[in-house]
């Protein structure tokens, strides 16, 4: 969340207070909430919620006090400005928007507005009782809920809610024009814009998207396709009430269809200028150092990507020593494709954000290939010499080289993909990739091949080979490899650790080895006052869709712990909770974390070979914004 | 084979299911496979899945110990999503006394493994909560590692609500639930989006 709605909670936490007769330390509540927020992820409206109840507590404000606690302002009846998610409000507010519900479950919704601003609301038709309510029309709204999604505040008009029409004739002052700047999300009150930029729409359904302005800074619009809906003008300047300021990946935009505007012909707004492109030649930059504005980079084109738009000539990653950058490319006839793997001089190229990543658009830039057939050592990428062989069990995500047998071939599920299937070597086998590419041929199935420097992906704790960027030629037609099983890998959060976990003692009988429990009583033997020491987890691994039981033995065991069988001991002897000491600092260590556990399936319960804790890999990231973000479509210029 | 054989035979452990608070927050609708006591009873997500356990990580912000004789915690736990209310009690044991240790003065991650469960509140309002079985500290990573987890199990779940399908727990999903597939999918969007930026 950015630094400025960050503030505007603070403001809100702070005046509370300072109504209360204090004066609250501000740089400690935005510190507060920044850390809440920022660092850890927790909705604005809770870390609000949270700042202001542990400020009333430090300032010794009775809880019953708290004006967050609905206490209902003068007559009961709420400014819509005022409200906040969670709270019960009595409102009196003018209907000043109806659009077609989305569901059934929804009988009415739109947009209510008072002097002071204006919210989104909802009536389910499940609230018996409730009167349809009509457009330009004043209610008297009891009991109405507060609601959030995504940080924009709703009303939810529910089966015990009250609504009665107001008889007297009253007019509605709308709120003076907000700056786009202050704007956040929910439902703008008034704005006053200038439509600065028109866009090509890009789906049937739209009827003009664009940017408006105002003197604070830009915006961009979309006014979806709607009866007796008009586009705007370029370059007039509107007053417009009760758009939706909706927040997509970070960046707020305006949905006009809920709303009314006015074209102002008497207001000429001043917009500011778009940063423009620097005339000189920029000095070359390293891509750790980039900073949003314009650069001039020499880095070498690592990874291409598909494009996701029309629009789009070319986008991929650039890097250098220090780092990588997504590029991107427009289509525009002067420019052309570059080429992967080349060293490239980028001169004055714009450096965007989007959320909070760095990208370069190119198309302002000037490029050309350095010619001296340099090459740069990528940071995180692949390496320029051959790497040494190593065995499937010992791959990593990166690059390696290996020694394989082509062992299945499986079909492939895009039409992207030149082929897909099983390699594998003695130590076990492992997915590979080929990707359509004018220089690939598939593999001969049942060949051995040598692969050098294929890259080494993760995907749901699985590990596959792109054998794109590798090199790869086939061994001898008679060359053969055994093919050796690997052992099945299962990877998933640990959801329990069971009793008898940690440290055991086992029965000494020669032959027996069973678990004692504890009073050294063997299940054959009875008391064993001879006994050995263990070390084992028995747990659940589960990865959403399925629960394993596993039993890890004490080799895997000291490694996941890094508790080794005699610290155990030691442990246990000095805690008076004994083994139970063990058993809990093991739940402590493993419980509610990922692990990959390599093993065999021994009725219904994986013996654990070798295991570890899986670790973030920001290309599953990507891929996901990509799935989830699909269906919005280049949203992103 | 003897029916409560098969019986024993059959019992799975139910997974956990990885969901965001905002969806849960949404899911209202329980039901049973049976009329049988010990059927365990599924709270339907609105992207079309039965759950009966849910593994969540978050970040504590408040926690209320509630009676004197059968202790009752109470926790808030905020994802990038929205909220989890979280209890514990004394059947509970192992969950109540790691939440006990927790102190929700400084933030901290914790992933929970538990029940979740529907209630009408006595103004009306239906809120799904989560009964633990266990509560713990984890590390950024970790709650990193659920939030990809979490979005990945989502997006599946909106994808299979979003085809052509004669799956009933999609259907009723359909006919119960007022957001769409498209809102859901927006949802993890933005989830990610945070974590990117956090």
């Amino acid at each position: 969340m950015d630094p400025e709605q960050i503030q505007q909670i603070t403001d809100r936490i702070s005046q509370k207070l300072e109504s209360k007769g204090v004066s609250p330390d501000r740089q400690s509540i935005t510190e507060k909430l920044a850390s809440y927020i920022n660092e850890y992820g927790v909705v604005a409206y809770e870390a609000e919620r949270k700042v202001l109840s542990d400020q009333l507590k430090l300032y010794e404000i009775p809880a019953d006090e708290q004006p967050a606690a609905a206490a209902a302002p003068e007559g009961g009846v709420f400014a819509l400005a005022d409200i906040q998610p969670n709270d019960w409000v009595t409102i009196e507010v003018k209907v000043v928007s109806l659009q077609a519900p989305n569901s059934p479950s929804i009988a009415q919704t739109g947009v209510l507005a008072d002097s002071s601003g204006a919210v989104r609301f909802v009536v389910f038709s499940k609230a018996d009782g409730i009167p349809q309510m009509e457009l330009e029309h004043w209610y008297r709204i009891e009991s109405a809920v507060v609601d959030s999604f995504r940080d924009v505040p709703s009303l939810k008009i529910h089966s015990g809610s009250k609504v009665t029409p107001i008889a007297d004739d009253r007019s509605l002052m709308p709120a003076p024009p907000a700056p786009l700047a202050t704007l956040t999300p929910g439902v703008a009150a008034s704005v006053q814009v200038k439509f600065v930029e028109e866009w090509e729409s890009r789906s049937e359904r739209m009827l003009q998207s664009g940017l408006v302005a105002d003197a604070s800074g830009k915006m961009k619009f979309v006014l979806w396709k709607d009866e007796g809906r008009e586009k705007l003008t370029l370059g007039s300047v509107y007053n417009i009430f009760y758009a939706s300021v909706d927040s997509f990946g970070g960046r707020l935009s305006l949905a006009l269809n809920s709303g009314v505007w006015m074209e102002n012909e008497d207001a000429e707004i001043s917009v500011p200028v778009v940063t423009s492109a620097p005339k000189e030649e920029l000095p070359v930059t390293n891509i750790r150092d980039l900073a949003v504005g314009y650069a001039t980079v020499r880095v070498k084109f690592v990874e291409e990507w598909e494009s996701r738009s029309e629009r789009m000539l070319q986008t991929g990653l650039v890097g250098d020593e220090t780092g990588r950058t997504k590029f991107v490319l427009w289509k525009d006839a002067s420019k052309e494709k570059l080429v992967p793997g080349l060293v490239y001089l980028i001169k004055n190229a714009k450096v965007d954000e989007y959320n909070g990543r760095l990208s370069l658009a190119l198309n302002s830039a000037e490029y050309s290939v350095v010619e001296d057939g340099v090459d740069i050592a990528v940071q995180g990428v692949a390496p320029t010499a051959p790497l040494p062989v190593t065995s499937v069990r010992d791959l990593a995500v990166g690059y390696a080289s290996l020694r394989v047998k082509f062992v299945e071939e499986w079909e492939s599920r895009s039409e992207r993909m030149l082929q897909t299937g099983l390699v594998g070597d003695e130590t076990g086998r492992v997915k590979f990739v080929l990707w359509k590419d004018d220089t690939k041929e598939k593999l001969e199935p049942g060949r051995v091949y040598h692969v050098t420097n294929a890259k080494v992906d993760e995907y749901n704790g699985r590990l596959s080979l792109t054998l794109n960027p590798a090199t790869y030629e086939a061994d001898e037609p008679e060359a053969d490899i055994a093919v050796g099983t690997a052992t099945d890998e299962f990877s998933g959060a640990v959801v329990q650790i069971s009793g008898g976990s940690g440290l055991v003692k086992r029965c000494s009988v020669e032959g027996c080895n069973r678990v004692l429990s504890r009073q050294n009583f063997c299940p054959v033997h009875e008391i064993q006052p001879n006994f050995h020491y263990d070390l084992r987890i028995k747990g659940v691994l589960d990865d959403g869709k399925k629960a394993y039981n596993v039993l890890i033995g004490r080799e895997v065991t000291e490694a996941l712990t890094g508790v080794t069988m005699e610290q155990a001991i030691d442990l246990a002897s000095d805690s008076p909770l004994g083994l139970e000491e063990v058993q809990a600092q093991f739940v402590e260590k493993l419980c509610g974390r990922y692990l990959r556990c390599f093993g065999n399936d021994f009725e219904g319960r994986i013996l654990v070979k070798s295991a570890e804790f899986i670790h973030l890999d920001p290309s599953v990231t990507a891929e996901l914004m990509n799935r989830a973000g699909s269906v919005f479509g280049g949203e992103e210029q | 084979m003897s029916e409560s054989n098969s019986n024993f035979m059959s019992y799975e452990r139910e997974p956990a299911k990885r969901v965001f608070a905002a969806e849960l927050r949404e899911a209202s609708k329980t039901f049973k496979d049976t009329e049988d006591e010990k059927s365990p009873l599924y709270v339907l997500l609105p992207t079309g899945e039965r759950c009966n356990r849910v593994l969540l990580t978050g970040t504590i912000t408040q926690k209320d110990k509630l009676g004197d004789q059968n202790v009752l915690y109470r926790a808030r736990i905020s994802d990038p999503t929205g909220l989890f209310f979280v209890t514990a009690g004394s059947y509970q044991p192992e969950a109540m006394h790691q939440l006990a240790k927790i102190d929700p003065e400084m933030p901290v991650f914790v992933a929970v493994i538990g029940k979740p469960s529907v209630y009408t509140s006595p103004d009306g309002k239906v809120l799904t909560s989560v009964r633990a079985e266990s509560v713990l500290v984890v590390d950024q990573e970790t709650r990193d590692l659920w939030i990809l987890d979490a979005a990945r199990a989502t997006l599946d779940r909106v994808d299979a609500s979003s085809a052509e399908t004669s799956d009933a727990d999609v259907l009723l999903a359909r006919e119960t639930y007022r957001f769409g597939p498209e809102h859901w999918r927006r949802m993890v969007y933005d989830a990610l989006s945070r974590m990117m930026s956090i």
